[in-house]
């Protein structure tokens, strides 16, 4: 597996992370009502979105490189 | 290949330091490997040769040794030995044999010196790391070698370091624990070695279904040290942490140690470290086999002059043994009030894992039918190998039901079993794989009359050792005992064999310098012969004998068929070799 | 003799052996924090009152979600600098690489601001057992960063040479180098909701 294959892996599982966050302060929100909660919530899935963008550009950006 | 490819270890004339010390050819590493293991096999027993005395004449004084120590020596005042001292020899025994004997001697030694050549490649992929992997080995032994030299001595706590006993042994367990580290860490270094070395370096035509079953076995071993490994490693740390900075992973609460509460804060487990253990030393029983059996299945080939029956079946049931040993762990667990239910689970792992070792044995047995058996010596060496092994293999059986081993558990049956694995097995294939590649490494053959007086009486001893311990298990004796049983009752009608025992020991002991003159004498003054002396049919047999230095052969082979073609119908020789282009 | 296969893949496997080597010790690198991390959940799973250890610990989530942005962030710079190695742009690749090593240190440098408070407030690893496994998987995390630290000073500094001599095995050295950070940083990924969130 290519540093390219592992870089996704790893940005794949950094977005679960950032999702799960989302999800765990959203939660946190919708129970307490603390509203910083659900500043850190909307943080965390624009993060996820940041990442999801990122990748679909460093695909491009190594289109010529191999998976293996 | 292009122009970048090359930049391997390349043939330039190294100094005195580089080529026998610092060196970073495979085949003077695999020597190192196979020198350093030598010395620490026969240390290890060495230290058994004690114990023995101690165990046939409880606390009397030990002739040799009465005045080597002094009246004061806290270890054998007098030439007696203490029951400290006693634990010591037990815990280092096992280690020194397990990890710095037979590990090194039959991976790192064989599967360096011979793999590289039998897939045809120049050297090992990493030919650096292996020589670092070497001196991790070595710091390691030195530095379990010192421990004997700490306040209280080395560790005492058995091979196998169960918390909490070994949280709260003297410093020697920290210098065991120190070098536990140096030396897993060399394993996983040799173990990655060895794998890029077999999937990436087979020479032309090399195909897996090719490979000789040895280097199966290698690399089947090399995975089991990777993946298994690393979980001792964290249980070491974990201990140290235990021991040095206070932790307390494997301690649990309200301990009490001769009427103190131990100060720390508690809520560990005892039997975190056994799970962790064992999940490494499983699979590690099947690091000291394989090898073994990769040796003595090239033997038996070569000798009978037919090929191997049933290769695939063999290569397959390596693989899956290799699997299924990392799910039999617990079997070593059966009496710490694990659940039934785990129970029947391992029992049943256990019982499953006996099939593919039973397949291998039956393979190599059935080879030797209709056969022209040639009875050389390391023939006679591998022969030995098949009934010895089956012995160890079947008495282990009972212990891996649940039912059984309540009675059997940490009994001299145990010592038998594991001992018939290793000693007559493991290390008789060593003694052969040394006779059979000897002329590999020197352009010599050893001795064959001397071969065969080291062989029948070590085989004799080794069966007066470990015969008479399968007796004392099943009448209830524990492997523990400082004084060999002679204070319980129930040991009173198997005592004498603690005599019968040493006495095997001591004869081993003394036969085995009939070997070591052979092997010294052999490299100047034996006979000398050509560079396949066997007739035998793999790749390492193409290479001069010595092998060229950084490089091996002279022409990088090709291999144009399978690992064991003998008496081939229509051929004109009873061998065709696996670099032997075509028929003329 | 030279050992084939250093620089370009094998045909019928497919890599190089440098590749499978770091992969192979990834996959042991993968056993020995899987032990420490069943280690946590039998701890966990046995103990009476992790809870109370775990808030007495008074873990700092502000600093442990930084450290995560930082070494996200240093995986991709790890990934550019390969990148512009493939595109022979070698100024790029020490911006890049120089990046990752400086995210490398601004991570222990949190980790040390981290340890420090916890040993003022008398949190040491023989407090209790939810500290201690936290100062193993942390302290054997930012272990693994130090050598990537060291590894990869040495691929920029002096190392750098064998660029001007065999650039594609340059190029082959800091993919296994990027290998082994993105396992570092995954380790991470890991780490961080199981010590700091859950």
């Amino acid at each position: 597996m290519s540093l390219k294959a592992f870089h996704l892996f790893f940005i794949a599982t950094s977005v679960l992370l950032a999702v799960g966050l989302g999800i765990m302060t959203l939660q946190d929100f919708l129970e307490r009502h603390a509203m910083a909660q659900l500043g850190w919530s909307l943080l965390s899935f624009v993060a996820a979105l940041a990442l999801i963008l990122y990748a679909t550009r460093i695909l491009k950006k190594l289109k010529h490189v191999g998976f293996l | 290949m292009s122009a970048d490819d090359h930049v391997g270890s390349g043939n330039a004339k190294h100094g005195f330091w580089r080529t026998y010390v610092f060196s970073t050819d495979h085949k003077t590493i695999g020597l190192q490997y196979g020198l350093t293991a030598m010395c620490f096999l026969l240390f290890g027993f060495g230290l058994m040769l004690l114990m023995r005395w101690q165990l046939a004449y409880p606390e009397e004084a030990n002739p040799l040794l009465k005045n080597l120590f002094g009246e004061n020596h806290p270890f054998m005042p007098g030439g007696v030995m203490m029951p400290d001292f006693y634990n010591q020899l037990g815990a280092m025994h096992g280690t020194i044999m397990v990890f710095l004997g037979i590990v090194p001697i039959a991976v790192g030694a064989f599967g360096n010196y011979v793999v590289p050549l039998q897939i045809g490649a120049p050297d090992m992929a990493f030919p650096k790391l292996n020589m670092a992997s070497y001196w991790c080995y070595f710091v390691g032994g030195v530095i379990m070698l010192a421990s004997f030299f700490v306040p209280g001595g080395a560790a005492n706590s058995g091979w196998t370091s169960y918390a909490p006993l070994s949280v709260i042994a003297t410093d020697g367990q920290t210098f065991w624990l120190i070098g536990m580290i140096a030396l897993i860490t060399s394993s996983l270094l040799g173990a990655v070695n060895f794998i890029v070395t077999i999937i990436q370096l087979r020479a032309e035509g090399m195909t897996f279904m090719r490979l000789p079953f040895f280097v199966w076995a290698q690399l089947v071993t090399a995975f089991l040290l990777l993946l298994a490994f690393p979980p001792l490693e964290a249980a070491g740390i974990l201990q140290l942490m235990d021991r040095v900075a206070g932790t307390s992973f494997f301690l649990p609460s309200g301990l009490v140690i001769s009427g103190q509460p131990l100060q720390v804060a508690g809520g560990g487990s005892a039997l975190l470290w056994q799970h962790l253990f064992w999940f490494l030393a499983h699979p590690e029983v099947y690091v000291l086999i394989l090898p073994a059996l990769g040796i003595v299945a090239e033997i038996i080939a070569n000798n009978t002059r037919r090929p191997l029956w049933g290769y695939r079946s063999m290569v397959y049931s390596t693989i899956f043994l290799g699997f299924m040993s990392f799910i039999v762990w617990a079997h070593h667990m059966f009496l710490t009030g694990m659940s039934t239910g785990i129970s029947s689970f391992f029992q049943t792992t256990t019982m499953i894992i006996s099939i593919p070792s039973v397949v291998i044995l039956t393979a190599l047995v059935i080879s030797l039918w209709g056969g022209s058996i040639r009875f050389t010596a390391p023939m006679l060496y591998a022969l030995a190998f098949l009934p010895m092994f089956a012995i160890g293999g079947l008495t282990g059986l009972p212990l891996g039901l649940s039912a059984s081993d309540i009675a059997l558990h940490d009994t001299y049956y145990v010592i038998g079993h594991f001992h018939y694995i290793v000693a007559p097995g493991t290390i008789f294939a060593v003694f052969a794989g040394i006779h059979y590649w000897f002329p590999k490494i020197t352009g010599r053959k050893m001795n064959d009359t001397l071969a065969k007086l080291h062989f029948w009486p070590s085989l004799l001893f080794m069966n007066g050792i470990f015969m008479p311990m399968l007796v004392q298990g099943l009448a209830g004796v524990s492997r523990r005992l400082y004084d060999g049983g002679a204070a319980y009752a129930h040991a009173q009608d198997v005592l004498y064999l603690n005599k019968v025992m040493s006495h095997s020991a001591f004869g081993l002991g003394v036969v085995q310098v009939i070997f070591i003159i052979n092997l010294v004498w052999s490299i100047k003054s034996g006979e000398k012969v050509s560079r396949n002396p066997w007739d035998a049919t793999t790749l390492e047999w193409a290479a001069p004998s010595p092998p060229l230095p950084h490089g091996n052969f002279e022409t990088l082979p090709v291999a144009y068929r399978g690992p064991t073609e003998y008496s081939v119908p229509g051929s004109s020789s009873d061998f065709t070799p696996q670099f032997q282009a075509e028929e003329s | 003799m030279d050992i084939p296969y250093i620089v370009h893949a094998r045909p019928d496997t497919g890599v190089n052996n440098g590749k499978l080597g770091v992969w192979l010790f990834l996959a042991s690198e993968v056993m020995l924090f899987g032990a420490l991390f069943s280690t946590y959940v039998f701890l966990r799973v046995g103990a009476s009152d992790w809870h109370t250890w775990h808030s007495e610990a008074g873990l700092s989530i502000p600093i442990g979600t930084t450290n995560t942005i930082v070494l996200i962030t240093s995986s991709i710079t790890m990934v550019m600098a390969w990148a512009s190695l493939m595109m022979k742009e070698f100024g790029k690749f020490r911006l890049y690489f120089g990046l990752t090593i400086a995210l490398a240190l601004v991570f222990m440098l949190f980790k040390a601001i981290e340890y420090n408070a916890k040993f003022s407030h008398g949190h040491f690893p023989g407090t209790n057992n939810f500290l201690a496994i936290y100062y193993v998987l942390t302290g054997l995390h930012a272990l693994h960063i130090l050598g990537g630290i060291i590894v990869n000073s040495y691929l920029i500094g002096p190392g750098a040479k064998l660029w001007r001599t065999n650039a594609a095995q340059f190029t082959c050295r800091i993919e296994a180098a990027g290998l082994y950070w993105h396992f570092v940083d995954l380790v991470w990924i890991f780490l961080f909701p199981t010590l700091y969130l859950l």
